[in-house]
């Protein structure tokens, strides 16, 4: 083998190798894609809402009742000059209204151009979970949140509930 | 071509604790539950005409609003605030998931006005309602 001959040859070898760890690399990207979670709780539920769809979380602002909104509308607030409805997901997913006035708090959502605040109790943690740990919806969950549950993670001895928020937004729009 | 005036007087009054406010152009004046009386004027309840959660809705200090090209009826509304000049640009349309579900077409949108909301009625889209009655007026 002459020396040419070799010069291509170990270049191709590098170029070889580099493209394996860059494969590799693509195969560890895959296996530990993570979604980033919003996770908060409505009563003695958990449920959670992709990252990507929360903008803001602001503590319960003064709320404004709107007579004839549906039990799911709580009513409007003005975020920075913007007034924008907040949902009721207690009457939304069917489940019991808080009994304390605990105030809770506002998670702003974005889905598809579609903005308004969601009421929920606490928000208790934004994290980034691999794909895989997120499992099917549990079967046994109400007509209700069976809806709207697009998967199921179990964290910390807890079942939390992915939600599809477009779905909620495309439901109430439809 | 037709000039829309880019103010807008609007009288605010409060029903249930809710702010609300309608174009003073509708309003032909504004009577208490008396004169309404005696003049034979046919009244309506505000909170009848629009949906309220609560069941009870208590009148603080109720008064009567004549619209005009319509002055043998009435609708009665709670604690009559002020007028106050409004810019159309500080006008803002329902969200859109309140404005797809709304049970009324009356509220047409809302209005900040001294760091408060207030919720812009079309009095002209509530006289088609029928007469009722059922608020009642604190002693």
């Amino acid at each position: 083998m002459d020396e040419a001959e070799k010069r291509v040859s170990k270049i191709e070898s590098m170029v070889e190798e580099a493209k394996n760890r860059r494969l590799s690399r693509e195969i560890l990207d895959v296996e530990e894609k993570k979604r980033k979670l919003v996770i908060f709780s409505l009563g003695d539920h958990f449920f959670c809402f992709p990252g990507e769809n929360i903008k803001e979380i602001i503590p319960t602002p003064t709320v404004s009742v709107v007579p004839g909104a549906p039990d799911f509308i709580h009513g409007i607030i003005n975020v920075r000059g913007d007034i924008e409805s907040v949902l009721n997901l207690h009457s939304l997913l069917a489940l019991p209204e808080p009994t304390s006035n605990s105030g809770g708090h506002i998670t702003m959502a974005e889905s598809g151009g579609i903005k308004s605040g969601i009421l929920v109790d606490r928000v208790h943690d934004v994290l980034d979970i691999e794909e895989k740990q997120i499992a099917p919806p549990l079967s046994t969950h109400g007509k209700e949140i069976k809806d709207f549950a697009v998967g199921e993670i179990s964290l910390k001895n807890k079942n939390i509930t992915l939600l599809d928020l477009a779905g909620i937004f495309s439901r109430i729009l439809s | 071509m037709t000039h829309i005036d880019s103010e807008l007087k609007l009288f605010v009054f409060q029903v249930s604790g809710i702010k609300f406010g309608a174009d003073t152009e509708q309003i032909l004046e504004l009577i208490d539950l008396e004169t309404a009386e005696t003049e034979g004027v046919s009244v309506q309840w505000f909170h009848e005409m629009i949906p309220f959660r609560e069941k009870n809705i208590i009148y603080k200090f109720p008064r009567v609003v004549i619209l005009k090209g319509n002055e043998a009826s009435g609708i009665i509304i709670d604690t009559p605030d002020d007028i106050f000049p409004v810019e159309s640009s500080e006008i803002q349309p329902l969200p859109r998931l309140l404005e797809a579900t709304i049970r009324n077409s009356f509220i047409r949108g809302e209005v900040m006005i001294k760091d408060q909301m207030v919720l812009l009625v079309d009095f002209h889209k509530t006289v088609d309602c029928t007469s009722n009655s059922g608020g009642k007026i604190k002693q």
